[in-house]
């Protein structure tokens, strides 16, 4: 025996024994790879279930007078007439040639009416007025604010509003802004909205962090319309603007709910149905083995687009978005049990007749329940390894079939549906930013992939290390 | 139709019984073909010892018998999908406004539609064996005209796609192994990683976009022929497929070619690890034998086994990037008829393209046994 | 006959991260032309590396021969280009190595592989070399020799292949053969046929061989002289006859005296139970050697200078070496000794509770 031999030797006798999760999860540290792509999707993950309060906007809001607005340029110090301070902001730009889309930035005296609603379903109003008459513009944000709020023109409400107006015009600060509090409108379920708005002078977006926007319920647990940053006066997009207007850094960040659970719900359906039939497959062997093996061998002789495209065109398209998305799940999984079950048999005949099954069959325990309490567990890590080289498939497979409209369909959002719009060429030959979803696509396949490689390693008791 | 006679008449007798059953069976219908096999395989085993055959061609043939229960299955799923859709392929005629009602009643009864399942389906498994697939109801053309002509348009594609990506994996496998841990190993890692990872929509729409700023017109984004291409002389149509070719097989190529590299890396890694290879070179052979003539001839056998998961990746991404680059190919007519619900023409491409996989791994095996001598031997 | 090969302080350390590996530190020796050396020693000594020195076959990273000549026929291979130690390999300098399951290509012929060599270093077309490869391989003693060569090595047992090894090293006759461990893996009624049919060999064309082996009857059987190596230094150098009668190093001893022998009494004269003796412990850690004799933690006759500095190898009697302190002149005439305990006879438990205890002490 070498000296290398012995002093392992030594070494594992002295150390106590671990349990086998304590040691793969060692295993699992030491794999900077792995680690790399854990650390990338808990971000994704944590991000898409935040994503509401992480949005400047929400899902399907969009301002149809701003298709395919670029990413917004953000100025970091501000020249105000108090001096130059650290104030981010950015312009409010607005279409300058149709024909090209371009756009540019307001005229500076222009003022703006924005609404805040504290409840969800309340729509908001965006009044802008850039005429440059002072008249003129009191008259368009009048009419604006009595149209919305449906409100006399002589009530207290609209008297505050004119006040402010008029403090704001004259008030020698270019880049003013006024918050007004309005009187709490009671909705006939007898809920209170309480309401604001803010009177902003100027051509300049302040950005903050929990900036007002639109509401939503956080988590479920109650309604705010606090976002984690954005501007109170809207006209911030991240990553521009979609055809109608829609901030594309919020829809990426829905999207992600529904690209990346599509992978993660999937995987969990495919390991139990995987483990189920590969555990039954090797265990009971003959007749049973053979049906569900060459059952298997079919779906794998078809291409899987194909059988992918074909099991959805066998179900009707007009579902609703839930249901459409439990079918793509279903689909998808599917399409990836034939692999999992595969190696989960082989693993199965291999321990089938090790003797703690022996032991367990003299005790009497019903096949079913030794294939599930004994079998099994010990083919877990083989059954995790295989189902993570599934996920990436999975999530391209969402994609690719939102992308061609076969899967979710506005208003909802997805990231292979917001890359829909890259099939027009001439759209990202001129706005290339509405690409950014096939980057994020992208990236969480690699952290899958890295991250299956490090629990590969980890798991696998063959690698070597 | 003697026989579809009969069987009407049993269902005028027991109605609902035998509706129930039929359609279970129908969903076994699959399996039960395969069991076929076994009966098969036991006459081929006869034969092995009545008459000898050379044994490839036996390899072959048992493999080919082996196919038809896969080929029929398929087309049970194929028909069972068919089946679960809602209304039938002439649902949506009745909206057009030239087409009276009587006329469709004509064409429900001469593709037997109104006659109950296990009647269409032995009637649909009769007419495949005879090369009859349907019609489609959007282009009013044989399904299999329609396929074979598109799958040729595939199979140039992906075959054109596989040797671009075996060509250029191998070496670089090879360089990334011989340079381990420098710095040409980790470059190659690199764009191994980013190249698995990348959706090949999202890298053509990137290529075409970087194709457009850099160079406008100057090369072809999307399709398989120019506008002009009826009057260019044979060679210049030559020429234009494949310039149009350019893009879908580099983006076609780019995941397989990740994938090989990385695997042929980790081979040759294996076998410049073991005994044989310090024997090659303690025979005085330099390095540059070593590599090909040694390392690489059983670096690439495991490979090849590789070869039929690659045909199965390969078809796949081609559906993709048919649709999103415009070639028009099998792909791109699944997906279309989908859109359309011209049904005939989704289970016609369905199948076709299984034939194509199920053929694939049977060269895939074929080659292998060529190329391997311990699995010609045994 | 001639001096074939003269190795002068050979050293070959293999760098890892943090800690070089010092397999062959220093080692001297020569080989007449037509002698039969064998090198003994336990798995990890350096014996191997010793012989992939010779060939420079040794993994570059993270190997080195950072020191030493090796004069072959007047040239000093670690000096000649890689080109011309090509033409060295396989035509004057052969080898054969341990594992005749891996050691030939599985997807090459065996007739190609033979002639192979025949083509690189005799310049003949492949069909001269197939005819050639086939003579050979009768000369190995495999008969049906044209079938033969177009066949593949999983179709042949392990004797078969190792012999078509021998054909692929005496192919371009060569002057020195280096057998790595040549029977080890092979089944004990080959092993006999696979060392008589190198005897045979070598005595028709007279060539050296170097036998590398931890199995004492091979050496007792086919070698003429005997190189003891431990740790990465030669401790004891003779010919086989002396050193069987008579061991020198207390290395050497212990490792004769663990053969077993067939009826031999089963107590001694004493009336002590006689065990069947092995060397307690095991190599030191290659990653740190102590500081005076490497052996010393092992060695039943150690005595205080054994542990401040390391012998050197010396001739004792004729055409011996021995590298021990017991056998230097100052000692003979004037011995330290470290403790009376020390000269005891040892086996059994006492002995192992020592080494264990100095092992303990020198990782403090």
């Amino acid at each position: 025996m070498s000296t290398q031999d012995t002093a392992i030797l030594r070494e594992g006798m002295t150390e106590k024994a671990e349990s086998i999760w304590n040691h793969n999860f060692r295993r699992f540290r030491k794999h900077t790879l792995g680690k790399t792509g854990f650390a990338i999707l808990l971000v994704l993950y944590l991000s898409a279930l935040f994503a509401d309060f992480l949005s400047p906007y929400s899902m399907s809001w969009g301002d149809n007078r701003k298709p395919y607005h670029s990413p917004s340029p953000v100025s970091l110090l501000y020249q105000g007439p108090d001096g130059t301070s650290l104030r981010p902001y950015t312009y409010e730009f607005r279409i300058d040639n149709v024909a090209l889309r371009t756009y540019a930035p307001v005229p500076e005296h222009t003022i703006r009416a924005i609404s805040y609603e504290s409840r969800l379903g309340v729509n908001d109003m965006r009044v802008v007025a850039t005429d440059p008459t002072p008249a003129r513009r009191r008259s368009t944000i009048r009419t604006g604010v009595i149209r919305h709020y449906r409100i006399a023109p002589d009530s207290p409400d609209m008297q505050k509003v004119l006040w402010a107006l008029e403090e704001l015009e004259a008030s020698p600060d270019p880049d003013a802004r006024i918050f007004i509090e309005l009187d709490p409108a009671v909705s006939t379920a007898g809920i209170e909205n309480a309401r604001s708005m803010v009177l902003v002078k100027g051509n300049k977006n302040f950005l903050s962090f929990f900036s007002r926007g639109i509401p939503y319920s956080f988590l479920g647990l109650f309604e705010t319309n606090r976002h984690f940053f954005g501007s109170d006066t809207g006209g911030y997009f991240p990553l521009g603007t979609d055809t109608g207007g829609r901030d594309l850094f919020s829809r990426l960040l829905h999207g992600s709910r529904i690209s990346l659970s599509v992978g993660l719900v999937g995987a969990f359906i495919t390991i139990i149905v995987g483990l189920l039939v590969g555990g039954m497959a090797g265990y009971f062997g003959g007749f049973i083995d053979n049906i569900l093996m060459r059952f298997s061998e079919v779906l794998i002789s078809i291409p899987s687009i194909y059988l992918l495209f074909s099991l959805r065109a066998a179900l009707p398209t007009d579902l609703s978005s839930t249901e459409v998305y439990m079918i793509i799940i279903l689909i998808l999984s599917f399409l990836g049990w034939p692999s999992v079950a595969r190696v989960i048999r082989g693993q199965v005949l291999s321990i089938k007749n090790e003797d703690f099954i022996l032991s367990a069959r003299t005790m009497g325990l019903s096949n079913m329940k030794i294939i599930i309490r004994h079998v099994l567990p010990s083919t877990l890590s083989y059954a995790i390894i295989q189902t993570t080289l599934l996920i990436p498939g999975y999530i391209l497979g969402e994609s690719a079939l939102s992308l061609l409209g076969l899967g979710i369909s506005e208003p909802q959002s997805s990231w292979g549906l917001m890359l829909a719009v890259g099939r027009n060429f001439r759209v990202v030959n001129d706005f290339p930013f509405v690409l950014v979803p096939g980057f994020f696509i992208f990236l969480a396949i690699l952290a899958w992939n890295f991250f299956g490689d490090g629990i590969r390693d980890a798991l696998d008791p063959k690698s070597k290390h | 139709m003697e026989i579809v006679r009969k069987v009407q008449a049993l269902n005028w007798r027991f109605t609902f019984i035998l509706d129930g059953v039929f359609f279970i069976l129908l969903l076994q219908a699959g399996f039960g073909i395969m069991v076929s096999l076994f009966l098969v395989e036991a006459v081929f085993w006869l034969l092995r010892l009545t008459w000898l055959s050379p044994v490839l061609l036996r390899f072959i043939l048992t493999r080919l018998v082996h196919m038809i229960p896969i080929i029929v299955s398929v087309l049970a799923i194929g028909f069972l999908l068919i089946q679960m859709a809602p209304g039938d392929i002439f649902t949506k005629m009745l909206l057009e406004p030239n087409i009276r009602p009587q006329d469709i009643e004509t064409f429900r009864r001469q593709f037997a539609l109104d006659q109950p399942w296990y009647v269409q389906f032995f009637l649909y498994i009769f007419r495949a064996f005879q090369g009859n697939f349907g019609f489609s109801i959007q282009y009013r053309v044989p399904v299999f005209t329609l396929v074979s002509l598109r799958a040729w348009n595939t199979i140039i594609l992906s075959v054109t796609a596989l040797v671009f990506s075996w060509g250029l994996s191998i070496p670089m496998g090879i360089i990334a192994a011989t340079k381990q841990y420098k710095w040409q190993d980790q470059t190659i890692s690199v764009f191994a990683f980013i190249g698995l990872a990348i959706p090949n929509f999202f890298l053509a729409f990137l290529l075409q976009f970087l194709l457009t700023r850099l160079a406008p017109g100057a090369w072809p984004i999307a399709g398989m022929r120019s506008l002009d291409h009826e009057s260019l002389s044979a060679i210049g149509q030559f020429f234009d497929i494949a310039k149009h070719m350019v893009l879908p097989v580099f983006v076609l190529g780019t995941s397989g070619m990740a994938s090989l590299t990385r695997i042929m890396r980790a081979n040759m890694l294996d076998i410049l690890n073991q005994q044989y290879i310090v024997t090659a070179r303690a025979k005085g052979l330099s390095d540059r034998v070593v590599i090909y003539r040694h390392a690489l001839r059983n670096a690439i056998n495991p490979m090849i086994t590789i070869l039929g998961f690659q045909i199965a990746a390969i078809m796949s991404g081609a559906a993709l990037t048919e649709v999103v680059l415009s070639w028009p190919g099998l792909g791109n007519l699944i997906l279309t008829a989908i859109l359309q619900q011209d049904l005939y023409l989704v289970i016609g491409s369905l199948l076709y393209s299984s034939i194509l996989l199920v053929v694939g791994n049977l060269i895939a095996d074929i080659l292998l046994a060529i190329v391997d001598p311990r699995v010609r031997i045994s | 006959m001639g001096t074939l090969l003269d190795i002068q302080e050979l050293r070959t350390y293999f760098f890892l991260p943090g800690y070089a590996v010092r397999a062959v530190d220093g080692i001297s020796f020569t080989v007449q032309e037509g002698e039969t050396l064998g090198i003994v020693g336990e798995s990890g000594c350096g014996k191997s590396q010793t012989s992939m020195s010779i060939m420079r076959l040794v993994p570059d990273p993270p190997g080195k021969i950072i020191q030493g000549s090796i004069n072959f026929e007047g040239r000093d291979l670690l000096k000649i280009s890689e080109e011309e130690m090509r033409s060295v390999r396989g035509n004057d300098i052969s080898m054969i190595f341990q594992e005749p399951m891996t050691s030939l290509n599985p997807v090459l012929t065996i007739g190609f592989q033979i002639a192979e060599v025949l083509m690189l270093h005799r310049g003949l077309s492949l069909l001269e070399a197939q005819k050639e490869a086939a003579s050979l391989l009768s000369m190995v003693g495999i008969s049906d020799s044209e079938e033969r060569l177009k066949e593949y090595p999983f179709q042949l047992s392990g004797g078969l292949r190792q012999r078509v090894m021998i054909a692929i090293a005496m192919a371009c006759q060569p002057k020195l053969l280096i057998a790595d461990e040549p029977t080890t893996a092979l089944d004990v009624t080959i092993q006999a046929q696979i060392l008589r049919l190198i005897r045979k060999l070598q005595d028709e064309r007279n060539m050296a061989t170097m036998f590398i082996t931890h199995d004492l009857a091979v050496i007792a059987n086919f070698t003429q002289r005997v190189i003891v190596m431990y740790a990465g230094v030669i401790v004891e150098d003779s010919p086989v006859l002396s050193l069987f009668r008579k061991p020198l190093h207390p290395y050497s001893q212990g490792l004769l005296g663990s053969i077993p022998v067939l009826n031999e009494a089963k107590r001694t004269d004493q009336g002590q139970r006689r065990h069947l003796y092995t060397i307690p412990g095991s190599l030191p850690d290659p990653k740190r050697f102590p500081k005076g004799c490497r052996f010393a933690s092992r060695c039943p006759k150690a005595m205080k200078q054994c542990w401040e500095a390391e012998p050197e190898l010396v001739e004792v009697e004729d055409g011996r070496k021995v590298r021990c302190f017991l056998y230097s002149p100052e000692v003979r005439t004037n011995p330290t000794v470290s403790s009376p305990e020390v000269l005891a006879q040892f086996g059994g438990k006492t002995w192992k509770a020592e080494v264990q205890r100095r092992e303990k002490a020198a990782k403090q």
